[in-house]
């Protein structure tokens, strides 16, 4: 239970984390590397791989934090029970779209495996570049579903959840 | 019809507060499987090709960037730069914070996060000099806006990988907007200044003051020339030049100023992925979406529609000025300019723009949205920071409006000012 809770609390911020550093130093490198005139061929194609899995885990982090970026403006114009409403409606709906792209995503990336595509400079499955979507949206996937059980229980007067907007981030006020 | 589910399912869904990624993922899913003219595999492909992009990984990393810097203590000693060069006029601080706002847009590309890094340290100052608190706010909240303007700048690359325009072209061009944007905002905030009587510190402005400032900031000056001199000279991309910035920022942030720990660093990292990913899922979807668009000819479609309004040009890019000013209020700068490029783009070519002009305009537009009452952004950052309650800053803030809609009437119909360096 003490890893899943770990994992539940830390899971995106080590692989972001991991991700965004191994980009800044191999893209570095590169420049170094040709100031040096020896060329690196295998490291953009690194970096952007990298870059696909780091975005599609990065959406899962924005739904655990609420950091999506919406029309802030429209919740406004309701209060407290209706911004809740409005909330799980929205999040069923991203669900859905979760939901399609995971079992579309899951289906191209084991076909590339199939067919064992490799990139053309790392030699990396190509299934495994692709795999990206479907982890991501499968993580992301848990996390609106943890969301979802939040609202309800607040609707239901059990929990809070508060809807915090871009300049309350910026703030620092979440 | 099938542009009314595109459309229609889009609003719709932005109405019920779904992520702006999502509803243009879901409007494309929708209007696949109504139209059935491409397959659904296509919507799943796009969000993984579309984001497969290298100039596109500028944004992660300029994105990081800028947030390396404000926590690095960057922003504190570009302000006694500017303040040992305008401190003692007429409304010197207000007229040091905007300058400081154009210093630190040259180091990071994003608005609200420089609002939230300058006005912690200018509004209390501002106030102790005896200003006005809502007129402090105001000068923030509005010169934070330059931040996009003056390259580097994170909308830029956006534009341009949407676009297909050249990055460094693009930020060349938004040197001297910028900087007229800044004029206009200092002119007003001169005049209001000796009209209410702000005086300045009382010591004298010397240059050996300025040098020594300057040379306290000196990591921090380097960083626009070592961006903007390593794109031009060549040396690297605009993508690479993020990546210097990051590393050259960390250095001079844990190194030279030590005002970044160590361990506060992966939670910089972190949320500067966090930021990137929430952009970066309105690029995947919005691919598929734009495609959409093409097959059903919906540029074309709305070309036609404005060139029965009228075939005058100025009539045309006025309108389009006025869309932009209501989207930039409502909608996020980066997801605007994903979105509504490749409508625009094709429209305001044919009617003889230049597209390097052109995202000058659209950033410049969008930028006025960030501190645009009632919704602005910035606003709500700056009313967080100073406690001056929303409806006196908006107030507050209409003159600064004023004055950068009227800079960019010059922009828009002088291209020289922004093409001059091409």
């Amino acid at each position: 239970m003490k890893i899943i809770r770990w994992l539940d609390e830390h899971i995106e911020e080590v692989l972001l984390t991991i991700l965004s550093s191994v980009m800044v130093a191999v893209i570095f490198l590169q420049v170094v590397m040709r100031q040096m005139d020896a060329s690196l061929s295998w490291s953009e194609e690194l970096a952007r791989y990298c870059f696909i899995w780091l975005v599609y885990i990065g959406i899962s982090y924005g739904v655990k934090k609420q950091r999506h970026v919406k029309v802030d403006a429209v919740l406004l114009l309701f209060k407290e029970k209706g911004q809740v409403i409005l909330n799980i409606i929205s999040n069923l709906l991203f669900m859905a779209f979760a939901i399609f792209v995971i079992t579309y995503g899951y289906d191209i990336a084991t076909k590339l495996l199939e067919f064992g595509q490799k990139s053309p400079a790392n030699q990396i499955p190509m299934g495994l570049v692709y795999m990206a979507t479907p982890v991501g949206m499968g993580l992301t996937l848990i996390r609106l579903l943890q969301n979802l059980i939040k609202l309800i229980k607040t609707l239901l007067g059990k929990g809070e959840y508060k809807e915090s907007s871009e300049a309350d981030h910026i703030l620092g006020n979440s | 019809m099938t542009t009314a589910v595109l459309f229609g399912g889009f609003a719709l869904l932005l109405f019920l507060s779904v992520p702006i990624g999502i509803a243009l993922g879901l409007a494309t899913l929708a209007t696949i499987m109504f139209s059935g003219s491409l397959p659904l595999e296509f919507l799943a492909k796009e969000l993984v090709t579309s984001v497969d992009s290298f100039p596109l990984m500028a944004v992660p990393f300029f994105i990081l960037a800028g947030e390396i810097m404000g926590k690095g203590g960057i922003s504190e000693r570009l302000f006694s730069v500017a303040n040992a060069m305008v401190g003692n006029k007429t409304g010197g601080f207000a007229i040091a914070t905007i300058i400081t706002c154009m210093f630190f847009a040259a180091i990071s590309g994003s608005g609200p996060a420089t609002v939230a890094a300058i006005g912690g340290i200018m509004i209390p100052a501002m106030v102790r000099q005896g200003y006005d608190k809502k007129f402090a706010a105001a000068v923030v909240a509005a010169a934070g806006s330059i931040g996009v303007i003056i390259p580097p700048s994170i909308p830029m690359v956006m534009y341009g990988v949407t676009g297909n325009v050249s990055i460094g072209d693009l930020f060349i061009s938004g040197i001297v907007p910028g900087i007229l944007v800044g004029l206009a905002m200092i002119v007003w905030a001169w005049y209001y200044s000796k009209k209410m009587g702000y005086k300045g510190l009382d010591e004298k402005t010397s240059f050996k003051k300025i040098l020594k400032a300057s040379w306290d900031a000196k990591w921090a000056i380097l960083i626009p020339v070592i961006i903007l001199g390593g794109i031009y000279g060549g040396i690297f991309t605009p993508t690479e030049a993020a990546v210097v910035a990051v590393v050259y920022g960390l250095f001079a942030a844990t190194v030279l100023y030590r005002e970044l720990k160590i361990k506060d660093l992966p939670k910089v990292i972190y949320d500067s992925a966090l930021t990137t990913a929430t952009v970066l899922i309105i690029v995947g979807a919005a691919n598929a979406f734009g495609r959409l668009l093409t097959i059903e000819q919906i540029p074309n479609q709305i070309a036609g529609w404005l060139m029965s309004i009228s075939t005058n040009p100025t009539v045309i890019i006025l309108l389009i000025t006025v869309l932009l000013l209501i989207v930039g209020m409502f909608m996020d700068t980066l997801a605007a300019i994903i979105i509504l490029t490749p409508i625009l783009l094709p429209i305001v070519v044919q009617i003889g723009y230049d597209p390097v002009h052109f995202g000058i305009l659209m950033v410049v537009n969008l930028a006025i949205g960030f501190f645009t009452p009632p919704v602005g952004v910035n606003l709500f950052v700056a009313s967080g920071i100073s406690g001056v309650p929303m409806e006196k800053l908006s107030k507050a803030v209409i003159p600064f409006l004023v004055a950068m809609l009227i800079t960019l009437l010059f922009v828009t119909f002088v291209p020289q000012i922004s093409l001059m360096f091409l």
